[in-house]
């Protein structure tokens, strides 16, 4: 009995330490690859550091600057309005779609297959080739257009266009948030359904009565991790459009590379990300925190 | 009939009309309002039958009994998830068609499948581009860091999960607690500071892609971290205790008894790190200056801004040649992909 009692105290204690080691290694990447890096922009951000010379404290100059400044001040403009453009469109069509594909169809590997397969290549960059080449000029989109007999657009030289065609681009991978929702519809106990239906309730107030509340979880993730992802899109608009026509979607991304990469001013660069930073966080903060408001969790209840 | 029905019915009789008239027109000399008819004429005939073919559908609707209901809607879900799947995999199936094509028939035909194919693309696909990097060599560059990644990152998030998971040290709590904040950390802010000590490391255009490699040593990515932690909770501990009382020691329980559990969850995590890997744009773009070291991402972007305008047979081949490794996986593994999302998000 002696024994059995102090020798699982001491495993836990042996085994507390090496659950440290087991980590350390993550430990020390966090700290070399992101903490240090993390702390020292928000540093880099109050200095004129070049790439290649160094620099000095120069205070909120760069902040000044990039709040004063038309082509951040736009920048900043052009960012909120791709994020709220592309996430709700995103989220509204995978949910829409994750719907449909909830009734008991016959297929839906097929077609969740189909529509994913945008999500798992739209980011590369073969994808953005192909969406230049539809959105040229002469491309298919404008053929396409020509053939109803509407006239041709010329989608990558136009303002308003040029940030719709990135948006699309990304509406385009709605395959992520499509499974998660998906997911989530499946979990929604048929029951609730049929006494609504019993009770007279029309397909559309179920929609928002039962349904939304039950998978408001699954759409406070997304749209968590959808803005998160918008406010740093980069790889659309730089190999698309290069931020043009114009600027008109030179995104803050955009800046702090171009900042950093071509004009050396490492400085400017990472107080356009820390701001960029700063968005992303109040954004986050402000879903966590109205989350009470609309987030069901059925365990709150202990219902389920 | 209700009201709503007839002035839908009215609408779409009226788009149709206006469709119609716009055809009948066509050629003749008309202006003003006529004139738009004729112009957008196949809009007004497509949107006018689009609408009555939804009055049609509610008036059919009304007319059935249940069962008949039942299968009406279920016809028109098929059809709309039908026509979303078409404009979903339409862009990709063009593109395989338009690497058939010439490059003057790329632009004009709607069409995916080639009127006159053509292998002209793929055969200067195969060409060197500046004498040093081909879409062969720059393949190759491309897993040269990809297979190093996915198994450097799946071998130290497990062990990172594992120690979160299944022990209680102290300030385990705090360190979770900043584990899960990196989740929400952008990348952007930490690429200058660390572009800047990877060149001091002597990272920067290493020819063994060391900046790209060396942080998926130390379970970096988060998501992988916290998606191995949330499956290794569903795993029974007394697993683990039966291990430990067969005389298994720490490494011993993980490698024997917990990774056979965790492997579903494993393979999704390098399923993930191998798509995201071998689309990473950013990373090449900052770490790999010169061109023979060029990976897939870049190589393409090379031919396409060498190209633009004339050879897009070329860039399109190119193109669809680095995304077919990709593919393959994708459809090989189509479920672990899905459950893999699910995994990582979805409570419980």
């Amino acid at each position: 009995m002696q024994r059995t009692n102090t020798r699982p105290r001491r495993s836990r204690l042996d085994q507390g330490y090496m659950g440290f080691l087991l980590i350390l290694p993550w430990l020390v990447g966090f700290l070399i690859f992101k903490a240090y890096p993390f702390v020292s922009s928000l540093y880099y951000s109050f200095t004129d550091w070049n790439l290649f010379s160094g620099g000095s404290w120069i205070g909120i100059q760069n902040y000044v600057t990039a709040f004063t400044n038309p082509k951040t001040v736009k920048a900043l403009r052009v960012t909120f309005v791709y994020a709220f453009m592309t996430v709700p469109l995103k989220l509204m069509f995978a949910l829409f779609i994750a719907y449909i594909l909830n009734f008991k169809i016959k297929g839906v590997g097929l077609f969740r297959t189909a529509y994913y397969i945008p999500s798992i290549l739209g980011g590369s960059m073969a994808i953005a080739v192909l969406w230049r080449a539809m959105f040229k000029n002469d491309g298919v989109i404008n053929r396409i257009l020509t053939i109803l007999g509407m006239e041709n657009i010329n989608f990558l030289a136009d303002k308003t266009w040029a940030l719709f065609i990135i948006c699309l681009l990304r509406v385009w991978q709605f395959g992520s948030p499509m499974v998660l929702f998906l997911a989530a519809l499946k979990g929604v106990p048929e029951e609730l359904y049929e006494a609504a239906s019993i009770d007279g309730a029309s397909s559309g107030r179920q929609f928002l009565k039962i349904t939304l509340p039950l998978i408001s979880p699954v759409v406070f993730y997304n749209l968590v991790t959808q803005l998160v992802q918008a406010f740093q899109e980069f790889n659309g608009p730089y190999i698309i459009t290069q931020g043009g026509p114009r600027n008109a979607t030179t995104l803050i991304s955009l800046i702090v590379y171009n900042s950093a990469f071509s004009e050396y001013n490492v400085g400017m660069s990472s107080a356009m990300a820390w701001i960029m930073f700063v968005i992303v966080m109040v954004f986050t903060a402000i879903s966590f925190g109205t989350q009470k408001k609309w987030v069901f969790y059925s365990d709150e209840r202990g219902d389920r | 009939m209700s009201a709503t029905i007839l002035v839908f019915l009215v609408i779409g009789a009226l788009l149709t009309g206006c469709g119609l008239y716009g055809n009948a027109m066509q050629g003749r000399d008309v202006d003003g309002f006529a004139a738009a008819l004729v112009q957008s004429r196949n809009l007004y005939l497509l949107l006018g039958i689009l609408v009555l073919l939804i009055v049609l559908y509610r008036i059919l609707y009304r007319r059935c009994d249940t069962r008949q209901r039942h299968v009406l809607s279920t016809a028109v879900r098929y059809v709309i998830l039908v026509a979303v799947g078409i404009l979903m995999v339409y862009p990709l199936l063009w593109m395989v068609g338009a690497t058939f094509k010439d490059n003057v028939e790329i632009f004009t035909s709607i069409g995916f499948i080639p009127h006159k194919p053509t292998m002209e693309g793929y055969r200067a696909a195969m060409n060197d581009y500046g004498g040093d990097i081909n879409i062969w060599k720059s393949m190759l560059n491309t897993y040269k860091f990809v297979l190093p990644r996915v198994v450097f990152t799946v071998v130290s998030s497990t062990i990172t999960a594992y120690g979160f998971g299944r022990f209680n040290f102290r300030g385990r709590k705090f360190l979770f607690a900043v584990l899960l904040s990196t989740l929400f950390l952008p990348q952007v802010v930490l690429n200058i500071p660390q572009y800047l000590m990877y060149s001091k490391f002597g990272w920067v255009d290493s020819p063994w892609y060391l900046a790209l490699i060396v942080p998926s040593l130390f379970a970096q990515e988060t998501y992988f971290v916290y998606m191995l932690i949330q499956f290794m909770r569903g795993i029974p501990r007394d697993l683990d205790e039966a291990a430990k009382i067969d005389g298994c020691n720490i490494m011993q329980t993980l490698v024997l008894v917990l990774v056979p559990m965790l492997w579903p969850a494993m393979v999704s995590a390098a399923l993930f790190q191998f798509m995201w890997s071998s689309n990473d744009f950013m990373g090449p773009l900052l770490y790999v200056k010169t061109p023979s070291n060029y990976p897939a991402t870049l190589f393409v972007r090379l031919s396409m801004d060498g190209d633009a305008g004339f050879n897009w047979n070329r860039v399109l081949a190119i193109s669809l040649i680095s995304i077919i490794p990709s593919l393959a996986v994708f459809f090989m593994a189509q479920s672990q992909f899905m459950d893999g999302i699910t995994a990582g998000a979805v409570k419980g």
